[in-house]
């Protein structure tokens, strides 16, 4: 790359040799990163692959690339290729607005050049008078669907203003679609929020047991969602979706939606995007200790692969004399939840069904509700639907300048020793080698036609 | 054994029939046989057809759960591909010598797959599903064929003794060749990009997040990447003939991957669709 080039930001990002590298270096950059689980640094899989490759997981793990699509390096890529793709969309822009203002005239350079007999150019003698000819010859193009002018010995077709808009289109919305993406992640929020059957949460950061909050996101929402009910096994036309919770989201007393979520059937409400992550069972216990009583709500895991159930570590009572229990759930033939703590160093155990009591060092707590509960995705990213539009008017112009590029056609009749010679010329876009062929015959057939019919 | 596995094997037998006839015609010289030989490659679309739509019937989905299904779907759409180029051009019938045997492996490679009765699950059960798995196919039918007119162009353009030529001969103009490989390779970036779309669209509706980078999102956009890589080369750099030829067959085995590898390579959601659950 030359010194004169590099000092040509525009020329830099608009050169083709550098999109066609820049897209190598995406491509080799993606597939490193699909080789290494990408993920938190204490997420199972990370730590498995960690231990099963001890002598690169450092330096993986050192440069950052086990969360390879937020990298620095990525972003700087993405970035980089999101600029040339706009330099080319402003490149292809000029180049189709120029190509529509041109107006039926050709220049007489551009007539010699004709006349000199290049590769693509066809010399035909027809007998035909000159407008005669010359108004077959427009006819001929204008079969082929092209635009026509006529300039003195000339005619001129090209194809509509909509075939030369697809590269111009494809490329424009590639790089909007870089920003739209770039700004959704920016301001983006998704969590999961645990709601047990029966109960509400409202749209704050302290009712998430996960959640991710772009750097430009404002508050959250403040709606309140609701899972009134859950379905043992939703079946919907035959297809069984299993435990299915019925939530409604409410702006206040007011009701904004409400439906059973499942797999493709989300709720939208309220610029929300509500989905059924997962669904266990769950407890409700009160602690009744001096005469004060506080409601805990337990979430009951189970392992995913085993099925057993992930012990819960639950701090209760008064602040200062907090009580450590473990609740599982039990294996009883009826709901029961098992708690567990020590008192004075010894173990202790107890087996509570629903609406049963135990005293744990001087506090009461009572199996309130053994119930299930919905583990709900809540998204709140206005730049979905943009996506899909870019993504829908990229494919809509990459499909235009493949399927209904730019073509044009010049046709030159001049008399010579009493007859006319007529010159044919065709060009395309992508230099298809068909074109000049179906417009050659096209023209040749026209003006040979009349002939036989004159 | 039931019509359906009857059906497929038909379908397997015609196309090595089908592949043979191409080898014999091909390497005698024979128009005649190379004509039977198309007639017996398409001949097997039928009980093909049947097949699969045997079970679409009693399963209630399309081809696209489990090895069995989805590659036999694969080698479906391979020979219909063909047939519509080799019956638009005359001329290009030979490039069955390319595909005939890829379709006969791949439907064959199918047969010998446990070909369980996988159930829609409540994942599976939406329109997206169809519209993905519908362009995928369009999409991997269009970069096979590519692939065939690529190597053809090169077979004739590295042919170098007398003998080689007149076998050739009868193939369009090396051209019309490049030309038309351009073609199936800008028509299956457009189809990839679609299912990619519809896949996006789909996981939203299904888990609330249109990308996750899992493994077989990041290599079914690497894959659309490399054949942007090739359109770019041919469209802004001037790549035609052998080099494009090449590029266009060096794209596949990309494309190739990110359809099968992936799920046997990676541990990935959409292990299910290819090898089971």
């Amino acid at each position: 790359m030359s010194i004169a080039r590099a000092r040509n930001p525009l020329r830099l990002l608009a050169s083709r040799r550098v999109a066609v590298w820049l897209l190598v270096a995406f491509v080799l950059y993606a597939i490193l990163a699909s080789a290494i689980p990408q993920g938190a640094s204490d997420a199972a899989k990370v730590v498995a692959w960690d231990a099963a490759h001890p002598v690169i997981a450092p330096v993986i793990a050192a440069s950052g690339l086990h969360a390879a699509f937020t990298h620095p390096v990525f972003i700087v890529l993405a970035g980089w290729l999101a600029l040339a793709t706009a330099a080319c969309a402003l490149e292809r822009t000029s180049w189709a607005l120029r190509q529509r203002s041109r107006s039926g005239r050709v220049s007489e350079a551009a007539l010699e050049r004709l006349r000199t007999k290049r590769a693509d150019v066809v010399e035909l003698m027809t007998s035909l008078a000159p407008d005669e000819a010359l108004s077959r010859a427009e006819a001929a193009l204008q079969s082929l669907g092209l635009k026509t002018a006529t300039d003195g010995p000339t005619v001129t077709g090209r194809t509509g203003t909509l075939s030369l808009l697809g590269s111009p289109l494809f490329h424009w919305a590639l790089a909007m679609l870089f920003v739209v993406i770039s700004a959704g992640q920016l301001t983006r929020a998704e969590g999961l929020m645990g709601i047990v059957a029966g109960a509400s949460k409202v749209d704050v950061a302290s009712s998430y047991g996960f959640l991710k909050v772009g750097p430009l996101h404002g508050d959250l929402s403040g709606l309140t969602l609701t899972v009134t009910r859950m379905e043992r096994d939703l079946v919907v036309r035959g297809v069984s979706f299993g435990p299915t919770p019925y939530v409604e989201v409410r702006d206040g007393d007011r009701l904004l939606k409400g439906q059973y979520v499942r797999a493709n059937a989300p709720l939208r409400a309220g610029g929300l995007l509500v989905h059924m992550s997962g669904y266990d069972r769950a407890a409700v216990l009160s602690v009744t200790e001096a005469g004060s009583s506080e409601s805990y709500e337990v979430f009951l895991d189970a392992e995913e692969g085993t099925g057993v159930t992930r012990p819960v570590a639950l701090s209760v009572g008064s602040t200062g004399d907090e009580k450590q229990l473990v609740v599982t759930a039990a294996e009883s033939s009826d709901p029961a939840v098992e708690l567990s703590w020590e008192s004075a160093g010894v173990p202790k155990t107890a087996l509570l069904r629903e609406g049963e009591s135990a005293d744990v060092d001087g506090a009461r707590v009572t199996a309130e509700r053994l119930t299930s509960y919905a583990r709900l995705s809540v998204v709140d990213d206005w730049s979905v639907w943009p996506i899909y539009a870019l993504f829908a008017l990229a494919l809509l112009g990459i499909g235009v300048a493949v399927l209904a590029p730019a073509r044009s056609a010049l046709v030159l009749i001049e008399p010579r020793e009493g007859t006319l010679e007529v010159f044919v010329q065709a060009r395309h876009v992508r230099s298809d080698p068909g074109w000049p062929v179906v417009v050659r015959r096209s023209v040749i057939g026209a003006l040979e036609q009349e002939q036989e019919s004159s | 054994m039931t019509a359906e596995i009857v059906l497929m094997w038909l379908a397997v037998t015609s196309y090595a029939a089908g592949a043979v006839l191409y080898a014999v015609g091909f390497v005698f010289r024979k128009e005649r046989i190379t004509a039977a030989a198309m007639w017996v490659s398409l001949l097997g679309l039928l009980p093909h057809v049947a097949g699969i739509a045997v079970r679409w019937v009693r399963l209630g989905h399309g081809p696209y759960l489990g090895f069995y299904e989805v590659v036999s779907s694969y080698a479906l759409m391979t020979v219909i591909v063909f047939g519509l180029v080799a019956l638009r051009f005359k001329s290009l019938r030979s490039v069955g010598v390319v595909l005939m045997p890829l379709a006969f492996l791949a439907l064959g490679g199918a047969m010998l797959a446990p070909k369980s009765d996988l159930g829609i699950t409540g994942t599976l059960s939406s329109w997206w599903l169809a519209i993905h798995v519908a362009f995928a196919k369009l999409s991997y039918g269009s970069f096979i064929a590519a692939l065939g007119l690529g190597a053809v162009f090169l077979l004739r353009s590295s042919a170098k003794s007398e003998r080689w030529n007149e076998r050739l001969a009868r193939l369009p103009e090396q051209d019309k060749v490049d030309d038309l490989t351009f073609k199936f390779v800008a028509v299956g970036f457009i189809f990839l990009g679609i299912m990619i779309a519809a896949g996006a669209i789909w996981a939203n509706e299904a888990w609330g997040r249109y990308w996750s980078w899992d493994p077989i999102e990041t290599w079914s956009l690497i894959s659309w990447l490399v054949y942007a890589i090739v359109l770019h080369l041919r469209l802004t750099m001037g790549w035609r003939g052998r080099r494009f030829a090449w590029a266009a067959i060096g794209a596949f085995p990309v494309m190739a991957f990110a359809a099968v590898g992936v799920v046997i390579v990676y541990n990935s959601i959409h292990g299910a669709y290819l090898i089971g659950y």
